[in-house]
């Protein structure tokens, strides 16, 4: 939890925000996230200003990754760009983007409601109740694709825009995480040489949120109340994002749900055609199921290295490596199955 | 010279009984509470120590042949070298591009992922539905 100055100082910064006589905060709970990022449910009671009253609010601090990850500044950016597009995600209100505050950049969100947990929205949701679910995923991925390259907004001027080599980028970017791990992973060298000579090519690229899963989003029941966790987001083919849900690694232990382990690929596509107006390439998310299974199994496998000399973290991070092994199986059967449909 | 064993049992015997152990005298004390992730956690590390040490050993054996195989060379029965070299060769793309060599390669690469997959989550093939079966 936070500590009682760092409490004041957020206090301060939310009265100041607010534009507020006085702003008083109680920290509820923390949120679920990484490890070493502050992610807190506050309760603010502001007095005065536009903002005043109870309100939830959510700290989120920046993430201590930032080789993979978006600042918190450029996060925010994002979140306005998509929720100014009608993406349901929580309002971004106020960033702080120095650490003056907190000793590390954050920003503040309105609190969504609804849970994220994964178990939970598995275990509740009927079959039914799924596929709405995941149709309106899909009505949300479509509204985050609306915002083209070509049109960026001038918020989010920072994101690399796509060059002509772009898939041989991220191929790099893989190889160069796969010589951050000891043992060495000729399956995946295989599927990444795989990856970037089928690389499909792309007429539009869109904004992509590039990790819409379960546990980035939030539900009460089958109702969605927000997509979160825009750090990862950026310029891509917006059949990523559909491939990255659809992957196997993303079902959990509902692997027939094949949209996400939530509903059915047909919801997903049926929600996204009704917003884009565009057929989905059932082909395109196909091959970029394959792309999710190397960074799933890549992000396992770093995982389990990070934590190499934690005596108890390190035990069950080593156990998620192995995940890395289901993320191999997959990814072989994929493409040869791939492979099988385009002969 | 063979070791004598420290306890009575055979390695696999005596994972067997901590395992059982921790199951039954340490496992639903642990419910609801944050130890229980770890608890899961040792039992299913012990798990796969035990599919380890009940592994046919000729698989590695049999793994590094193929390996030496595809590679044309030798590595004196070290199987993380030549891991590493396959690794390399396929980054470089230095394996022929022919479709027999290509074949072995991705055969090689699907025995050597289920053979480890068997041990650290056995259920996840029978899931899928599919067996590392050779097409050569």
């Amino acid at each position: 939890m936070l500590p009682r100055e760092s409490v004041k100082a957020l206090s301060g910064f939310v009265r100041a925000a607010a534009q507020a006589d006085r702003a008083d905060i109680a920290v509820e709970r923390a949120l679920p996230g990484d490890t070493g990022r502050a992610h807190y449910l506050i309760a603010a009671d502001i007095v005065g200003g536009p903002m005043a009253g109870r309100r939830s609010l959510v700290v989120r601090g920046q993430s201590d990754d930032r080789e993979t990850t978006l600042a918190s500044a450029e996060e925010f950016a994002i979140r306005q760009v998509a929720f100014g597009a009608g993406l349901t995600t929580p309002e971004p209100l106020w960033l702080e983007p120095n650490g003056d505050v907190l000793g590390r950049p954050f920003m503040i969100l309105r609190y969504a409601g609804g849970t994220s947990d994964a178990a939970v929205l598995q275990e509740e949701l009927s079959v039914e109740e799924g596929d709405r679910l995941a149709y309106r995923l899909g009505q949300e991925l479509a509204r985050l694709h609306a915002i083209r390259v070509e049109q960026a907004p001038s918020g989010i001027a920072f994101l690399p825009r796509p060059g002509a080599d772009w898939m041989q980028q991220r191929a790099a970017t893989w190889r160069a995480a796969l010589d951050g791990i000891l043992a060495p992973q000729p399956c995946f060298e295989w599927a990444i040489n795989w990856i970037a000579d089928h690389a499909p090519k792309i007429e539009r690229f869109a904004l992509c949120h590039r990790d819409l899963r379960l546990g980035n989003f939030a539900a009460e029941g089958e109702q969605l109340t927000g997509i979160f966790d825009l750090e990862l987001a950026g310029w891509s083919d917006p059949m990523e994002d559909l491939g990255w849900l659809t992957a196997r690694g993303a079902r959990r232990g509902l692997p027939d749900r094949e949209a996400g382990g939530i509903g059915s690929r047909e919801a997903l596509y049926d929600g996204y055609r009704e917003i884009a107006g565009d057929e989905v390439d059932d082909r395109r998310v196909r091959f970029w199921e394959i792309a999710a299974a190397v960074r799933q199994g890549i992000a396992s496998l770093q995982r389990a290295a990070s934590t190499a000399g934690d005596a108890e973290l390190g035990l069950a991070a080593t156990l998620d490596g192995l995940q890395s092994l289901e993320a191999e199986y997959d990814l072989l059967l994929e493409i040869e199955q791939f492979t099988a449909e385009a002969a | 010279m063979a070791r004598s064993p420290l306890l009575p049992g055979s390695p696999e015997e005596l994972l067997q009984r901590a395992i059982e152990t921790l199951r039954a005298r340490v496992l639903s004390h642990t419910a609801d509470t944050p130890d229980h992730d770890a608890a899961l956690a040792a039992l299913r590390a012990l798990a796969i120590a035990q599919a380890e040490l009940a592994s046919d050993p000729a698989i590695a054996g049999r793994e590094l042949a193929e390996i030496e195989g595809l590679l044309g060379r030798t590595f004196d029965g070290d199987a993380l070298s030549a891991r590493r070299a396959l690794a390399a060769a396929i980054r470089a793309r230095s394996l022929p591009d022919d479709g027999p060599t290509q074949v072995r390669l991705r055969d090689h690469l699907l025995k050597a992922t289920a053979n480890r997959l068997r041990l650290t989550n056995p259920k996840y093939m029978t899931r899928r539905k599919r067996r590392a079966e050779s097409s050569y």
